[in-house]
């Protein structure tokens, strides 16, 4: 077998193997490599929480489970901290059974970070099984008649006037699929819905932002990053960009390297 | 008639009633709409879980009674299963101590691990199947680079208009085939759910429908 033939049969393990070393060796050296500024569908997110007033209530929905916590969570513990350092109450809620702990943990390490307290500045729901996000337009109380911890809705002070969509100024979805909030939340009670995606899921989303269905769109590790760069507080996003750029890379390098090998196997067989 | 002509029948009630509540803004019908969805689904929902649990225990108990191809595999999953139920009502529900360390330190890694394989497979696969074989190839292996290259930190630093032309093909090219795919799906979704509301799609009733 000539030269190109045997590159073009690569053994997979060898693929599998460079992969895994451009994944993890930047993550135990990080590169820094800089990311200079955000993109405006992740721009209009930050302008737009800028803007609320304080003690404005933001929903954050927890629509991933643990398998894209990598892109998702980091994006969601910006947003939360941005919330926080505005001084706005934060309610969440999960649409994944197995996402229930992402979305406390997220908002509960935030909460610390700036001082929150929970039922008066921040309440978790957690997850109730079915569509919610119709239930949750038309009273919350009634969908969860209490908090993930148990507690009756009466008894959080947060809760005493947040009856339904009409009280939250934003929604935030973050999802590893369908946005139902889409179809629910916004075309029937004209809530504020911002999108927050894996990067293989935001091409679906462009034509709501276009629309303006959707006031902003955060997709994938990049959008975290940027948005960790504009509350000026660099974390996981930032860290895992220089291990999603040498992976990137190597994925380039080999399809370079495949199509290099294909024309001169074409070339040889011509001739 | 349990079994095919009560539920085509709520079915088709169901669906008129809906669609009919949408139009009428009377209180009645809009408290009817607050009703279905802060209860009835959510209850409705809790059974889908529980009909779920009990097709998953089904199947695992007769692959392992009938020894099929990986039978193996499912002593693990109906051990998971038992465990986690055990650990959840013996130790205080959800919120115990248990089931969260079980949750951080088993179902967090295992799911991204699973996840984070489709990254090895889609390296492998890009390197042999991703070729300039005609234009239209091309085009997409160029758009495919480009956008890769804008979505990392090293495309800023090879050029720094590099995102901004990531979102330009997003924005413009992407969104128009992507609107032609939704408005697609749209009239089809409709479709379909005309044909389930007036029974003449009958596949969720079963195999032999």
């Amino acid at each position: 077998m000539s030269f190109w033939g045997k590159l073009s049969n690569l053994d997979r393990r060898i693929i599998f193997f460079a992969l895994f070393l451009a994944v993890i060796l930047p993550l135990i050296f990080p590169l820094g490599l800089p990311i200079k500024k955000a993109q405006p569908p992740v721009e209009a997110l930050y302008q737009y929480i800028e803007k609320l007033p304080r003690d404005s209530v933001v929903l954050m929905v927890i629509s991933y489970d643990p398998s894209s916590m990598p892109e998702l969570y980091p994006m969601t513990l910006a947003v939360v901290r941005h919330c926080f350092k505005k001084n706005l109450r934060v309610l969440g809620v999960s649409t994944y059974l197995t996402g229930i702990g992402l979305g406390e943990m997220a908002i509960k390490t935030a909460a610390e970070e700036y001082d929150k307290k929970e039922g008066t500045d921040y309440v978790y729901l957690g997850f109730k099984p079915g569509p919610v996000y119709f239930g949750m337009g038309e009273d919350i109380h009634t969908t969860f008649p209490a908090d993930y911890n148990g507690v009756k809705m009466d008894n959080l002070p947060m809760m005493q006037n947040v009856i339904s969509y009409a009280q939250i100024a934003l929604i935030v979805d973050y999802t590893a699929s369908n946005s139902y909030y889409i179809g629910s939340a916004v075309t029937k009670y004209n809530a504020n819905l911002a999108i927050g995606v894996t990067a293989v899921g935001a091409a679906d989303y462009y034509p709501y932002l276009q629309t303006k269905q959707i006031v902003a769109l955060l997709g994938g590790l990049r959008s975290a990053a940027e948005y960790e760069l504009l509350i000026g507080k660099p974390d996981k996003g930032f860290i895992r960009m220089d291990s999603q750029s040498i992976a990137h890379l190597l994925i380039i390098a080999l399809i370079v390297i495949g199509n290099i090998a294909y024309f001169a196997m074409r070339k040889k067989k011509v001739a | 008639m349990f079994k095919r002509k009560l539920p085509i029948l709520v079915t088709f009630v169901m669906g008129i009633v809906m669609i009919l509540q949408f139009f009428i803004p009377h209180p009645i019908s809009q408290q009817l709409f607050t009703i279905l969805t802060t209860k009835w689904l959510v209850i409705i929902s809790a059974f889908f879980l529980l009909i779920g649990l009990s097709s998953l225990l089904r199947l695992h108990y007769f692959k392992i009674a009938h020894k099929r191809e990986g039978w193996g595999y499912s002593i693990i999953a109906l051990a998971g299963i038992i465990f986690m139920c055990i650990v959840g009502f013996g130790w205080g529900g959800i919120r115990s101590t248990p089931i969260n360390v079980t949750y951080q330190a088993v179902l967090v890694p295992l799911n991204a691990t699973m996840f984070s394989i489709l990254a090895f497979y889609m390296a492998s696969a890009a390197f042999r199947a991703f070729r300039a074989r005609t234009v239209v190839a091309t085009v997409l292996l160029i758009t495919a680079v480009i956008v890769m290259l804008g979505r990392i930190s090293f495309g800023d630093f090879l050029w720094e208009r590099l995102p901004t032309a990531t979102e330009w093909i997003m924005t413009i090219p992407n969104m128009a085939q992507k609107r032609g795919i939704l408005l697609g799906v749209g009239l089809a979704s409709l479709a379909t759910s005309l044909r389930i509301i007036f029974g003449i799609e009958r596949s969720y009733l079963g195999s032999k429908e």
